[in-house]
């Protein structure tokens, strides 16, 4: 009875309906398109997480001195090893010691002649990572082909080269470098030229830490470098690092300290974009929800205010409060759903997908719409029968 | 004046008071009301404009609860009785001002109450069809909303909405305003029968000479009070 009477009242004022309908098309377009939104600053924030790297450098910094604190083989276990404190927040971790002087040998020395012959004196740095240090503003690094930075973290003897060293190299490729004051040698595999006129070579740390090992000999890691392996625990690894490090930018002229730069002023400056947006987001997602629930309300009030005589009438008849709940919350979930499907069909053309998240706010939407109509029904009829009634006479 | 049909008591107003309530005033539209009412029974309320006579029959029809006093149907009073159900199935009213639901057909106005009732659908249409015909509405009528008939048309939809559903009770508000003397008779030529023949109780508000004539009781009322 109730959906009969339904029917016969949308084919004959449909108007109501129509913009019951259309009301809640467009906030839900609207509610939907928030959604998106939001989706797309939220995956663009996580792109910003997983894809910038934060660089870290540990250098021994003193300014006062001229000579350089080594960093203890504690700070590198903390970063390097299994268990180390900061182990599971970083990766890429690069280790360079300025090992000092070295000499390259002509190629056409004989091991047995290694010691003591004469050759070019050079700086020898031990690294896994030449790039991590540049040599000079604008002195590129010039791979030889099928090699790369990578190959300084492997275990074959490759070393990278100032082109004044280039008459030194061999037929094969190498140069003979003597460690150590003096004391051993060994070939290196130059795999990488850089223009720049210091003779500094770069050679690849396994090997060299290999070789001075053979007299007994540690590595004193001169700098370090690293990236934060998960942008997210960025905090929680900035504050175990402050524990150990004073921040560069704190560092005295006559501090002796270490100096840490955690180089991650393009990610929180991007993030930090993305979140005052999201927020601002979060802020007018609010205030739609809250005004679509209001407009509905009202929309919902006004139509049933004009119907006011009607449902008096229904009830001076005797037809029980429940059922005129039912008959106006089902006549306008009919509505919220024409304008509902209306709305999610427009925005797929628009190649917008709602998905479950966006079904759920709509449902709230939904559930708070009708909240508006029954709340609409009960001002409605809150009034004597009697006196409304009458109102006409 | 015929009387056939048995005639018991079935409809009391025992002193009943009702006062409207507006925030600046409370206005006694009925005052300490007692009366009783018989099936078989044609009665005719009579009485200035505003004596409160709509209000009378409005809580009678247990629209509202009397501000005091009881309104007793079949020895119940509307206070404990389901009023929707008594609303339903026990009184019909026709309003002054007709009250017919603007978007239903006329034969639709009159079939709501006892669709309300679950009649059959048959049943309901033979009886709303024959109801439409014996206060001059034929068929052409039907299919028409109200806002497309003329007052005393509409009055007559009303009078067929409330006798059709076969209430033993009618309160009629003026059902006779709106209608020329010809269809006028044949309205109350409806209520007798349906009083003398089948013991309904008809109590009919009315400023019509001839209407009171007709009737088997005459009640006077002024400011809220029956006077005789
Ligand atoms: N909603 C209301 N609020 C306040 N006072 C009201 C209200 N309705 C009616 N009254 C007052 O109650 C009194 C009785 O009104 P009622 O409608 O019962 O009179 P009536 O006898 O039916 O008059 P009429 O013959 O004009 O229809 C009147 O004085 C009227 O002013
Ligand atoms: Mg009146």
């Amino acid at each position: 009875m109730i959906f009969t009477y339904l029917a016969k009242r949308l084919r004959r004022h449909p108007s109501e309906a129509i913009v019951s309908a259309a009301i809640v098309l467009v906030i839900v377009v609207f509610l939907i398109g928030l959604h998106a939104a939001r989706d797309d600053l939220l995956a663009d924030m996580d792109r910003a997480y997983d894809t910038i790297e934060i660089r870290c450098r540990v250098t021994s910094a003193d300014n006062s001195r001229d000579y350089s604190l080594p960093i203890t083989e504690d700070y590198v276990k903390m970063l390097t090893e299994e268990g180390g404190e900061l182990y599971p927040y970083v990766k890429d971790v690069f280790l360079l010691e300025t090992y000092g002087n070295a000499t390259v040998l002509p190629i056409d020395t004989p091991p047995e002649n290694y010691y003591g012959a004469p050759g070019m004196d050079v700086e020898l740095h031990m690294t896994n990572d030449p790039e991590s240090y540049t040599v000079k503003e604008g002195a590129e690094y010039v791979y030889k082909d099928g090699y790369s930075a990578a190959d300084f973290a492997g275990t074959e003897p490759v070393c990278m080269i100032s082109h004044l060293l280039e008459p030194m190299v061999g037929e094969d490729g190498t140069v003979i470098v003597r460690v150590s004051q003096g004391t051993i040698a060994m070939k290196m595999k130059v795999i990488g030229v850089y223009a720049d006129e210091n003779n500094t070579v770069f050679g690849a740390w396994q090997p060299l830490v290999d070789l001075i090992a053979t007299l007994n000999w540690k590595p004193n890691v001169g700098s370090m470098a690293f990236t934060i392996s998960d942008n997210r625990k960025l905090d929680v690894a900035k504050a175990i690092l402050r524990d150990y490090y004073v921040p560069a930018s704190k560092l005295n002229n006559d501090s002796v300290q270490l100096g840490l730069v955690v180089d991650d002023s393009l990610f929180v400056d991007t993030i930090t974009v993305y979140e005052r947006s999201l927020s601002l987001l979060n802020v007018v997602q609010t205030l739609v929800y809250v005004l679509s629930i209001g407009i509905s309300f009202l929309v919902a009030y006004l139509n049933i205010r004009t119907r006011k005589l009607e449902l008096a009438v229904m009830r001076s008849l005797g037809t029980r409060s429940v059922a005129l709940y039912t008959e106006v919350l089902c006549e306008h979930a009919l509505f919220f759903l024409i304008g509902g499907i209306l709305a999610t069909v427009g925005v797929m053309l628009f190649g917008m997908m709602p998905g479950a998240e966006q079904m759920k706010t709509i449902g709230t939407f939904m559930l708070c719409y009708l909240l508006g109509v029954a709340i609409a029904v009960a001002q409605a009829t809150s009034g004597k029968i009697m006196q409304t009634l009458k109102g006409k006479e | 004046m015929e009387n056939t049909g048995n005639k018991r008591d079935i409809l009391t107003a025992e002193r009943v008071t009702y006062a409207y309530k507006t925030r600046h005033q409370i206005v006694y539209a009925v005052r300490d009301v007692s009366y009783t009412f018989k099936s078989g029974t044609v009665y005719a309320i009579v009485g200035k404009s505003g004596c409160g006579k709509t209000t009378l029959i409005s809580t009678l029809a247990g629209l509202d609860l009397p501000t005091m006093g009881k309104v007793i149907f079949d020895g119940k009073s509307t206070m404990e009785l389901d009023r929707d159900i008594y609303r339903r199935r026990d009184v019909a009213v026709i309003y002054q001002n007709y009250n017919l639901f603007p978007l239903l057909t006329v034969m639709e106005n009159v079939l709501y109450p006892m669709q309300l009732q679950r009649r059959p659908k048959k049943e309901a249409r033979a009886l709303a069809a024959e109801t439409l015909r014996s206060v001059g509405l034929d068929e052409s009528y039907w299919k028409r909303l109200p806002a497309m008939l003329s007052g005393g048309e509409q009055q007559r939809v009303a009078i067929a909405r409330a006798i059709a559903s076969g209430q033993r009770v009618i309160l009629a508000d003026e059902p006779t305003g709106n209608l020329d003397g010809e269809n006028s008779d044949l309205v109350m030529k409806t209520f007798q029968r349906l009083a003398h023949e089948e013991g309904y109780c008809v109590i009919i508000v009315t400023h019509d000479p001839q209407i009171a004539d007709d009737s088997d009781t005459v009640i006077r009322m002024d400011s809220g009070k029956i006077v005789s």
